[in-house]
């Protein structure tokens, strides 16, 4: 465990660098560029490099250079020591060459050389879909656009004339759920970005109210399409499982430019939740069907565009078809 | 046919059989006398008995009813829902009976006439003296019904004769006194201890049934040709009424329709076949329903009022159908049909569980009735121990009127499939479109 390591590499490849120290943060990392030499690190004040962690000692690693542009780090800690590249050390001589790992305690941080090549700068152009997320007026939009869906919602389901007043208390519940979401995702973003970006917040949380609702409509119209029951029940589940996590992604990829992977990563870990629940709903659905009933189960969607694939036959014509469907029922039919 | 032979035979016969200088041996003579109805009680009683149905591992009773000796001294005669549980499975129930000075005995079933609800038991030993039959007396007249009310004891409930339903298909006896659960099976007698009617069912109120005796004449004049012997495929016999009685009836609705027997009436903008025969009876609903802003509706139902009992929870041979019309003039086409739809989802509720009938499968399609689009479905489902016998319901709804739409239901029980959707489609052959 406590292996004294020698000198890693003995190649003396070292023209003279200034290494920097990249200490990484949640977020943001620190960088401390090591110009004078011995660097102390710890967590006491009089150390050239303070780290505020408990996990450090306050006398930690001493970091010195050679002549010959080597590093020696030497170990300070007694409790919770060093590790560079994953190896605890007591002292280590090093050439810089390349990333070097080291850990004091849980922290972790990184040995760079300045030439080392940092990543394309990350230019998210406010153009394709994006333009969802970075310009104002389609968070206005898609707000308006909530407003609307929901009150034509409400306004279709209301059986009697109702005043504007009415349609007005409706779509509160909506609104205080739509300002709910915002909050919650701005205050993740602000956390883990330090911005402020509303719009954006804005703009998926009203993506996120409206697609069930628009999967709603569009199952519905299929189901009548179709004249069949599955296309609602399954399209919408599809949508969800595709809509959410690509909402998601996209505010990510836009607002916190993470690169692709974590950020579908992060979409799906976020809209697992919703979706775990729909596919429990889905489950249910399925053992309903195949369970026992004395309900007949066919299509009764009605649609006032009449808008289907099934054309109208004469009488004789479906109560042939029909008859022909409905020959004698095995026990098992479905 | 034959049963029809039987009937005016026995109808012919039946004044004769009722005078006591009459007849051999077969049935006991009753002095007849003017009775109060309490000297009647005591004649009587000894002659109707409580008929059980046991639970074999138990020995425990499952369902009571009354029952009384007729034809033979050893012959009980009782409603054949009385006795359903064991003739559906005669391996899990014994029938047994109980008299009023506790004798018991067991039971075996002789016959039934399913649609009449009638069964013929027979004891093991001679019970006691049979009650006599006679024609119903006139309109008015005292009626004295026995029987084992709940369970409560032997009882008397006296009521007038209010006459034969000729309405209605099973033409029983409309007799106004209370008759209670446990006195199904039970005789009604006139005031010379003769029975006229065999307790079936009551609809509270005073309002209650009896099955006309003629009905237990032909079938105890059926069992007498063979001995007394019981049938031995009760099942099949049973079957074979049903399916007899469901086609026939079929048969007349469709060859009513061809006499142009069917009462069309107007339903909206639709004209639509309202009673289809004799036994329906139609109501208007339009008042039923709450007038919604804006939006109107006209209904109508129609029914045989028809319940041939088969077992608990399962009964055939009616039909039902109803009409609803909806129109809005002004409503935003899409919200008229969220309350179209709505209505469209409410559907008829049917009865039944696993093992006697089969799940509903369904085929819809789009038909043209009179020049207009209809959404209809068919959906039949089969008895699963009477094969031949199955439900249909039938559903229709108008579409491509922005702000109108009729709905179309139609229930049948335990019919023919075939024919019975033959008939559907003549009446929706019959719709015709009024613009």
């Amino acid at each position: 465990m406590d292996a004294v390591m020698d000198t890693v590499d003995t190649q003396a490849s070292a023209a003279w660098v200034t290494p920097v120290l990249e200490i990484t943060a949640r977020g943001l990392n620190q960088y401390h560029k090591l110009e004078h030499f011995p660097v102390r690190i710890g967590r006491a004040l009089d150390n050239d490099i303070i780290l505020s962690d408990p996990t450090v000692s306050p006398y930690h690693l001493e970091i010195d250079q050679l002549e010959n542009g080597q590093l020696v780090l030497r170990n300070l800690s007694q409790e919770n020591g060093s590790r560079l590249n994953k190896h605890a050390f007591e002292t280590a001589t090093v050439d810089l060459d390349g990333v070097l790992q080291l850990r004091l305690g849980t922290r972790r941080m990184h040995l760079l050389r300045p030439d080392v090549a940092v990543q394309q700068t990350s230019v998210r152009n406010c153009k394709g879909l994006y333009i969802l997320f970075c310009n104002p007026i389609s968070a206005l939009v898609l707000v308006v656009l909530l407003i609307l869906g929901f009150t034509l919602e409400n306004y279709v389901s209301a059986y009697t004339e109702q005043d504007l007043i009415y349609y007005m208390s409706e779509i509160m519940p909506y609104l205080l759920i739509l300002m709910a979401l915002t909050l919650l995702v701005v205050g993740i973003s602000r956390l883990v970005i330090q911005r402020w970006e509303v719009g954006a917040a804005v703009s998926l949380s009203a993506l996120l109210m409206l697609t069930p609702n628009i999967a709603g409509e569009l199952g519905h119209f299929l189901n009548y399409l179709m004249t069949a029951d599955w296309p609602l029940d399954n399209f919408s589940l599809l949508t969800n499982f595709i809509a959410w996590p690509a909402a998601l992604y996209m505010y990510i990829r836009m607002v916190h430019h993470a690169p692709r992977w974590p950020a579908l990563g992060i979409a799906v870990l976020f809209s697992a939740p919703f979706l775990g629940f729909q596919v429990s709903g889905w489950a249910d659905r399925q053992l309903i069907a195949n369970a026992y009933t004395t309900e007949a189960n066919f299509n009764r969607t009605l649609s006032s565009t009449d808008i289907r694939l099934k054309p109208t036959v004469p009488i004789d014509e479906y109560m042939a078809t029909m008859r022909a469907d409905l020959k004698e029922i095995e026990q098992n039919d479905d | 046919m034959y049963r029809l032979v039987l009937l005016v035979f026995l109808l012919l016969i039946q004044p004769v059989w009722a005078n006591p200088d009459g007849q051999d041996g077969r049935s006991e003579r009753q002095v007849s006398e003017p009775s109060g109805s309490s000297s009647l009680y005591s004649r009587v009683e000894p002659s109707i008995y409580q008929i059980r149905v046991l639970d074999k591992r138990t020995g425990r009773k499952r369902s009571i009813g009354s029952g009384f000796i007729v034809a033979r001294s050893d012959i009980l005669a009782t409603n054949y829902h009385v006795i359903s549980a064991y003739a559906n499975n005669p391996d899990t129930y014994a029938l047994d009976y109980f008299s009023t000075n506790g004798d018991t005995g067991s039971l075996k079933l002789l016959d039934v006439d399913i649609l009449h609800d009638l069964a013929v038991l027979q004891a093991e030993e001679p019970l006691g003296e049979p009650l006599e039959t006679a024609l119903i007396p006139d309109k008015g007249a005292m009626l004295y019904a026995f029987g084992n009310p709940l369970d409560l004891g032997f009882s008397l409930v006296i009521g007038s004769n209010n006459g034969v339903l000729n309405d209605s298909e099973g033409k029983n006896i409309l007799f106004s006194g209370s008759l209670n659960s446990g006195m199904s099976g039970g005789p009604t007698l006139n005031e010379e201890g003769q029975v006229v009617g065999v307790n079936v069912a009551t609809a509270g109120n005073d309002v209650s049934f009896l099955v006309s005796v003629q009905y237990l004449n032909v079938l105890l004049e059926r069992l007498e040709l063979r001995d007394f012997q019981p049938v031995d495929d009760l099942l099949g016999q049973v079957l074979r009424d049903l399916r007899d009685h469901s086609l026939d009836a079929l048969e007349r609705l469709l060859d009513n329709q061809q006499k142009n027997n069917w009462h069309a009436s107007q339903i909206g903008h639709f004209t639509v076949p309202m009673r289809l025969g004799r036994f329906f009876r139609c109501w208007d609903g339009s008042n039923l329903l709450d007038k919604l802003e804006g939006l109107s509706v006209l209904s109508a139902n129609c029914s045989n009022e028809l319940d041939i009992y088969l077992d608990d929870g399962l009964s055939v041979g009616s039909m039902q159908y109803q009409y609803y019309w909806y129109e809005a003039s002004d409503m935003f086409p899409p919200r008229f049909y969220r309350i179209y739809e709505a209505q469209n989802s409410s559907g008829m509720e049917a009865s039944g569980s696993e093992d006697t009938v089969t799940r509903f499968k369904c085929h819809t399609g789009f038909i043209d009735v009179s020049g207009k689009d209809f959404k209809m479905t068919f959906c039949r489902r089969d008895y699963v121990r009477y094969p031949g016998l199955s439900d249909l319901l039938a559903t229709g709804a108008m579409v491509g009127e922005k702000n109108q739409g009729m709905l179309f239901d139609l229930y049948m029980t335990g019919t023919d499939f075939e024919r019975a959707s033959e008939l559907v489609k003549r009446m929706l052959e019959a719709f015709e479109w009024t613009p």
